[in-house]
């Protein structure tokens, strides 16, 4: 079921697309550029409806990457962009602008993982406490805190 | 439930942080800000430190009330990675759990509504009607709350068929008591002078938001991941989504109540239908790789997403629970409101119940603090009153 | 269980604050209150102010933004009052112990003040109200049972 969505992904996205993996019916992912970014989610959410579910960051061995999930519902099948960078300081454009559902994960991953992005409408912090240090991001490699985070609140 | 509280213009705790914060002009909000993070415990990276069987144990305590949404997405996910079947007693298996959360999830919405809306008999009633519902979990898994049933690849124990008979007598009494609030919602004229056309959801903001559960679909948007990626059992048996047109809190009370009738028939028809068989996939190794497994919480979905290295504990585990995308609604379905409404309205996209009380009112041209969420109760509760008078009830 | 509660001096006025929980203790809690075990048989009353509170229940495993709040509310308890910690959370921070998001343990943030722990995730009713009755008993200087 999700062949027709692919094509019709691809057609819309055309070369935008840098990598597109099916790796099951319903699930799929497609790599682009980060400066593709915005113009991919407009396509996926406004011109074809997907449901903005929720983003994953992560630190990889090379860099920083982020994922951007659609949940295309009629379709049964979920798309999942990723953006890639090999900057120490990460930084991409925000989608919050067109997607009101991102705003949240757009800090969050700011306060856990300190990616930047760029354009976010209110870009305060989320959810650690307000006594966490600036530069301190938890779910980095390792233990970042140790030594620098009182225990005692 | 009786309580003590203190109302005033000058709080005590005013410098308490809070959940959210209602910004008011006269009787109408004006603004939201809304702050989270009280919740917060790392969960995330404590999951790095884990190996994929023992996640389900810490996910399974994200949310006391959608706890097993948690583990039974996360062990999607890593299925996904893998791509195992799962056996079809285990999915069977999975199903009834996952309906009986829904059932208590349900009925505890309904006694916080109740309460917030000054009914406190339908508080005790709904609450008093939980309490089977969690004998036949603890019955069945072990413990009333935190069933530790869902393994990536089955499930852990299996279900004594000598116990169905007690399901079933205590799904006909949850019934019957379901089937009487379902009338009462829709026949209480009180209560339809306070919850419709309150509280408002559209669907382009439903879109918007990324809104989910029992909110989107009370915006006459059918979204349920149990028909649009079915998982578990769902696409063994017969049921049916429950979506109404109306986008407001009423519209939320009514999916809810609905919801819980096609629960006790969904797991009737489970304990009728199950096969016998396995209900484990013993699955030992996860390859490298990213998966995504997504469950329909009573809140909505709960999204996980998985990375593994080959490793036996996951590299990166992202856990979305449905109250996440939810919450910031508020800002669509508050402001403009009056603050005699605010609670329902915040209280009806279903989040912690605590949450509902961590909130302030605050005067929005000079910043003071008016009311505390206890406070805003109590408006609630006496607005109800004053309609019953008005309405001659 | 019920002649326990009922041997109290006085009925007791309990306050509930959750400090970084999943909510599961909490919702135990308030079944106390609810037809099955209905703990304001006893008189026992779950108070607005925990300025009027005998006892304190904690939930929760001390995430950083809430701890502080407990530590506000406890010191504007009149005392004699008494820190329960309900649930494997605020008894050592069950499965969330080390993680960044938590400060100390509940009986760290307020040193010398939990009188009972209440182990369980969630610990039921009885054990709960149990553990209140226990707790409460050591004020009337009934410290064996």
């Amino acid at each position: 079921m999700s062949e027709k969505l692919v094509s019709e992904i691809r057609q819309r996205l055309g070369d935008k697309v840098v990598d597109l993996h099916v790796h099951s019916p319903r699930r799929v992912y497609i790599d682009v550029a980060p400066g593709d970014l915005f113009a991919t989610a407009t396509v996926l959410f406004s011109g074809m409806g997907a449901r903005y579910a929720i983003a994953s960051g992560m630190q990889t061995a090379d860099g920083f990457e982020v994922l951007h999930h659609f949940a295309f519902d009629s379709e049964h099948c979920v798309v999942s962009v990723r953006v890639r960078t090999e900057s120490a300081d990460p930084e991409f454009d925000s989608i919050a602008p067109l997607i009101k559902g991102a705003e949240f994960i757009e800090r969050e991953m700011h306060d856990l993982l300190g990616i930047a992005f760029r354009g976010h409408p209110n870009p305060e912090r989320l959810i650690l406490s307000h006594d966490w240090p600036d530069g301190v991001y938890p779910l980095r490699r390792g233990r970042p805190w140790e030594g620098r985070v009182r225990k005692l609140i | 439930m009786r309580s003590i509280v203190p109302i005033g213009p000058f709080h005590p705790l005013q410098e308490e942080p809070e959940l959210f914060r209602l910004h008011v002009d006269g009787e109408t909000v004006v603004d939201i800000d809304v702050e989270i993070g009280y919740n917060h415990r790392g969960i995330e990276k404590v999951s790095e430190g884990k190996t994929f069987d023992q996640v389900p144990f810490l996910v399974e305590r994200i949310c006391g009330i959608c706890s097993t949404s948690h583990p039974i997405a996360y062990v999607q996910a890593v299925e996904d990675i893998a791509q195992v079947e799962v056996p079809e007693r285990a999915r069977y298996i999975r199903t009834i759990i996952a309906e009986l959360e829904r059932l208590h999830s349900h009925l505890l919405w309904v006694g916080l509504a109740g309460h917030f809306l000054g009914y406190n008999t339908v508080f005790m009633w709904a609450w008093k009607y939980r309490e089977p519902v969690l004998d036949i979990c603890e019955q069945l898994t072990g413990n009333r709350n935190n069933y530790a049933m869902i393994k990536p690849g089955g499930v852990r124990r299996d279900l004594d068929k000598d116990r169905f008979p007690d399901v079933l007598a205590c799904l006909d009494e949850v019934e019957e008591k379901l089937k009487m609030l379902a009338g009462a919602v829709t026949d209480d004229p009180v209560l339809h002078a306070r919850l419709k056309g309150v509280g408002v959801l559209t669907q382009d903001a439903a879109h918007d938001y990324g809104a989910l559960g029992p909110t989107v679909r009370a915006s006459g948007l059918p979204l349920d991941v149990r028909r649009d990626d079915p998982y578990a059992a769902y696409d063994l048996i017969d049921w049916d989504v429950v979506s109404v047109p109306e986008c407001d809190v009423y519209g939320r009370a009514v999916v809810r109540v609905l919801e819980s009738l096609e629960s006790v028939r969904i797991i009737r028809e489970c304990l009728e239908q199950m096969p016998e068989g396995e209900i484990d996939a013993n699955l030992k190794e996860i390859p490298p790789g990213e998966g995504i497994g997504h469950a329909e919480a009573p809140r909505g979905e709960t999204f996980h997403y998985v990375r593994s290295d080959g490793t036996n504990r996951p590299v990166r585990h992202k856990a979305r629970a449905p109250t996440y995308m939810n919450l910031p609604t508020c800002r669509e379905t508050v402001v403009g409101e009056s603050i005699t409404d605010a609670t329902i309205i915040l209280a009806s996209v279903d989040p912690c119940y605590s949450c509902t009380e961590r909130t302030g009112v605050y005067d929005a041209s000079t910043g003071r603090k008016r009311l505390d969420g206890k406070e805003l109760v109590r408006l609630s509760q006496q607005k109800t009153e004053r309609l019953r008078r008005e309405m001659g009830r | 269980m019920g002649l326990k509660l009922k041997a109290l001096a006085k009925s007791p006025w309990v306050f509930h604050v959750s400090a970084g929980s999943c909510n599961n203790c909490d919702i135990e809690i308030l079944d106390c209150l609810c037809p099955r075990f209905d703990i304001e048989r006893f008189g026992a009353v779950l108070v607005g102010s925990v300025r009027h509170a005998d006892a304190l229940l904690v939930t929760g495993a001390m995430n950083r933004k809430s701890a502080a709040r407990v530590q506000k509310l406890y010191q504007q308890a009149a005392k004699p009052c008494l820190v329960i910690a309900v649930g494997s959370c605020a008894c050592g921070q069950g499965i969330f112990k080390d993680s960044y998001a938590l400060t100390e343990p509940l009986d760290q943030v307020l040193p010398g003040a939990v009188a009972a722990y209440v182990p369980g995730c969630p610990p039921k009713p009885e054990a709960i109200i149990l553990g209140v009755v226990k707790a409460l008993q050591t004020l009337q200087g009934k410290a064996d049972e």
